[in-house]
């Protein structure tokens, strides 16, 4: 390589582990830590009365049908963040945003009061009723506390302004994560040496490993992942009651966004001073639609700036939600194996979210970049070297960890990470492993490629935010990883992972070679 | 096609057009720069300095003409144009993760420069930059990172030097320190051309000047010829100059509308 660009890379490498060590990576990790260390802590007990309710099956399906819930209300105010629009910020209570401490106390009261309402449910509701349709929702937010104490501690550091705070607040956080840590192995190690349990604790375990990510990424496209989740999940539960159940909530609620979204199309933008008087209106005068509350408002600012993308993003999540309804009918056969390359499609659509990597990020460099004497491959490789590195390590990681809890290698832990891994390569499951960098390369590409092209294209936010959607949809599922994890499951041989991967590479090839074109056209 | 007379033309722009779509950016413009000669360019917002700019060192298409450089064609020879030409842009985005020293170090490295340690505090030096050189880019301000730039195009010794808005953000003392480099710099046989909306230092610094207007050349060449071409005094200011082109300009569409 080019040794600038070997020196850009070391330097970025540099500055990725420094970014590593801030408040925000650390808080987030605590947080996916305490929560799956809670739901551990809820299996270590399993055996109190109360606790081995929760992992009843008729528990944990409602669990399905709240995460589908919960993950799109998350969607609407994940998306309400748009600092610029000082009309949100008297929605939000904050006048004019000018003051990010303000904010972040407001966030801090936020969670502050939703780890207050989980606990409250937890001591007063839960305990006293058998009734599972509340016991899962006490499971859900078992797993959300977790999420909200890793959120306390960042944000309660965030609030404390002076600077002499902010070694204290460094120090929390470590220790948060340090006691989240050592608590997590501490309880794997303890509970994968019982061997019984592993197979007992699967539908647990895929609950951690599906929802979790889903709670740390602030996902803007609830939906979707929603979707997702809940194919995924009920497939792992093997049930297909809830997911017609949940395709039929689906359903619903599309047409009541189709209808809500036609009304709000020749809306305008409420004013500021409606806004300071607690008034929030759609609509021009005579057509008005008043919205006091202020969940429904956000849910329907959401929809006005976006309803394209939002029934694009519905209408494609239940497709693949219906298109596992089928598998979920089956108990055995060669579908089971898809469990594990759907997992890591799903993981690989949310590590590649949690980086959140594309080329609108580095436009002014890639100014910068475009001026050397360098040719495009150069540059290209330059682009993408760390973030698809980084993506395949973690991809790596996952699927060892999702292959290290499934029963057929359950001494994961026991006879250590390397013995898995040659088992693996031993099976052929580790081709897969070949396959996660050119799909991971695939994605990447087509992810920028389309966001180069929409770029100069689409004007209006509303269309850019589309293009996001379609970008993910088309980009991850459609076009990679789910046709090349299913057709490496589907085959289980070494022959069908071996073509898998030799079209997956053929792809990313193609794809590479032509996002250079556009890349190089690209009027930055 | 107005040249340098005396000297070799190091930029030569030919019958250059780029569309935005319907619009035309620039049509059909027409000059050259020779090689130790600054070069100015003057317009209203919007008049096709920037995409002239950014056509030559290659970043955007275009429609018709030819750019060359030294020479070479810009689209057919592209990393032979980049290697002797420094383009600073108008927006300046240095690298968020390199310090100053570290983009010198980086342009060394990107040009195949054997430079040393000293030469780079020679360079930060003259720009008064030096005790900022651990300093995160990203953090220096629009004049700082302008004279940044500019140390990492002089370090490279470019056979052309193009310069959007040179002068933007600086404080006297740099825009001083910027006029008495690229003077330097013209001396030592380099081809410089910049853009301005700064009138009266266009008039100070170029030898030659384009005044341009909705993409169309509406003069160009030295500034006592211009003013002579327009009946224009000899104490006519570079500013006097482009109004009187600009509104006759103006007049004349009139006219042809009506």
């Amino acid at each position: 390589m080019q040794p600038a660009l070997r020196f850009l890379l070391r330097r970025e490498g540099v500055r990725r582990l420094r970014d590593f060590y801030s408040d925000w990576t650390l808080s987030k990790i605590t947080a996916a830590l305490l929560s799956g260390g809670g739901i551990w802590l809820a299996w270590h007990f399993r055996e109190h009365r109360f606790l081995s309710e929760l992992s009843q099956p008729a528990v944990l399906f409602p669990v399905l049908f709240f995460s589908i819930l919960l993950a799109g209300f998350r969607s609407f105010v994940g998306a309400r963040k748009n600092y610029e629009n000082s009309a949100e910020d008297y929605f939000i209570g904050l006048g004019p945003f000018n003051d990010e401490a303000k904010y972040r106390y407001l966030m801090f009261r936020r969670k502050a009061a939703a780890l207050f309402l989980t606990l409250c449910f937890f001591l007063l509701v839960g305990r006293k009723s058998n009734n599972p349709f509340l016991l899962s929702l006490l499971f859900y937010s078992m797993a959300g506390a977790g999420v909200y104490l890793g959120g306390l501690a960042e944000n309660l550091g965030r609030s404390m302004e002076q600077r002499s705070f902010d070694r204290c607040r460094r120090l929390l956080v470590l220790l948060l994560f340090a006691l989240g840590t050592t608590y997590l192995i501490f309880i794997t190690r303890r509970s994968l040496t019982e061997e019984p349990g592993l197979i007992k604790i699967w539908p647990e375990i895929s609950f951690i490993l599906f929802q979790t990510p889903s709670h740390l990424s602030h996902l803007t496209d609830g939906p979707l992942f929603a979707a997702i989740e809940t194919a995924v999940l009920g497939f792992a539960f093997r049930t297909s009651g809830w997911m017609i159940v949940c395709l039929a909530l689906g359903i619903l609620f599309l047409c009541l966004c189709r209808s809500l979204s036609k009304h709000l199309k020749r809306s305008c933008e409420p004013s500021v001073e409606n806004f300071s008087a607690g008034v929030r209106t759609f609509g021009k005068s005579g057509n008005r639609l008043i919205i006091r509350h202020p969940i429904l408002w956000s849910i329907a600012k959401m929809i006005q700036r976006n309803p394209r993308g939002l029934i694009f993003g519905l209408v494609s999540s239940l497709f693949f939600a219906l298109l596992w309804v089928p598998v979920s009918l089956f108990d055995s056969g060669p579908f089971n194996d898809c469990i594990i390359p759907l997992a890591i499609a799903g993981f690989g659509l949310l590590l590649q979210r949690f980086i959140c990597y594309d080329f609108r990020i580095c436009f002014p460099v890639l100014g910068q970049l475009r001026l050397l004497p360098l040719r495009w491959i150069h540059l290209l490789a330059a682009m993408l070297f760390w973030p698809v590195l980084v993506s395949v390590l973690l991809q790596w990681m996952v699927m060892i960890a999702i292959r290290g809890f499934d029963r057929t290698v359950r001494h994961f832990w026991i006879d250590g990470p390397f013995e898995t891994v040659r088992n693996m390569s031993l099976t052929g499951f580790g081709l897969v492993f070949l396959l996660i960098p050119a799909v991971t390369l695939t994605g990447f590409c087509v992810w920028n490629l389309h966001y180069l092209r929409l770029f100069q294209k689409q004007e209006t936010s509303a269309e850019k935010a589309t293009g996001e959607i379609d970008v993910k949809v088309l980009g991850f599922l459609g076009l990679s990883f789910v046709p090349a994890a299913l057709i490496a499951s589907f085959f289980n041989s070494q022959p069908g992972i071996f073509s898998a991967i030799a079209t997956q590479m053929v792809i990313a090839l193609v794809l590479c070679r032509r996002l250079a074109v556009v890349f190089n056209k690209l009027y930055i | 096609m107005e040249t340098g007379n005396e000297k070799s033309a190091c930029v030569e722009v030919c019958r250059l057009t780029k569309k935005y779509g319907t619009r035309y950016a620039v049509k059909d413009l027409s000059f050259s720069v020779a090689s130790g000669e600054i070069f100015g360019i003057a317009g209203t917002n919007g008049a096709g300095k920037s995409t002239t700019l950014r056509a030559l060192i290659g970043l955007i298409p275009i429609n018709e003409g030819s750019l060359l450089v030294l020479g070479k064609d810009v689209f057919l020879h592209p990393l032979e144009c980049r290697q002797n030409v420094a383009y600073i842009p108008e927006l300046l985005n240095p690298f968020p993760f390199l310090t100053v020293w570290e983009h010198l170090q980086f342009t060394a490295l990107a040009y195949n420069i054997k430079s040393s340690d000293e030469e780079f505090s020679t360079l930060l030096q003259t720009m008064e930059l030096l005790d900022r050189a651990n300093q995160l880019a990203s953090t220096l301000s629009r004049g700082m990172l302008q004279k940044m730039f500019f140390a990492c195009a002089l370090l490279r010794k470019p056979s052309v030097i193009i310069f959007d808005e040179p002068f933007t953000g600086l404080d006297p003392k740099g825009i001083r320190l910027v006029k008495g480099m690229l003077r330097e710099a013209a001396r030592a046989g380099t081809g410089i051309l910049i853009c301005s909306h700064l009138l009266p230092l266009l008039e100070e610094v170029c030898e030659r000047v384009l005044i341009l207007d909705q993409g169309q050349n509406l003069a160009c060449g030295r500034i006592d010829e211009l003013r002579l071409n327009q009946g224009l005094p000899n104490n006519a200011t570079l500013e006097e100059l482009f109004f009187n082109l600009v509104e006759a300009r103006e007049k004349a569409d009139l006219c042809n509308l009506l």
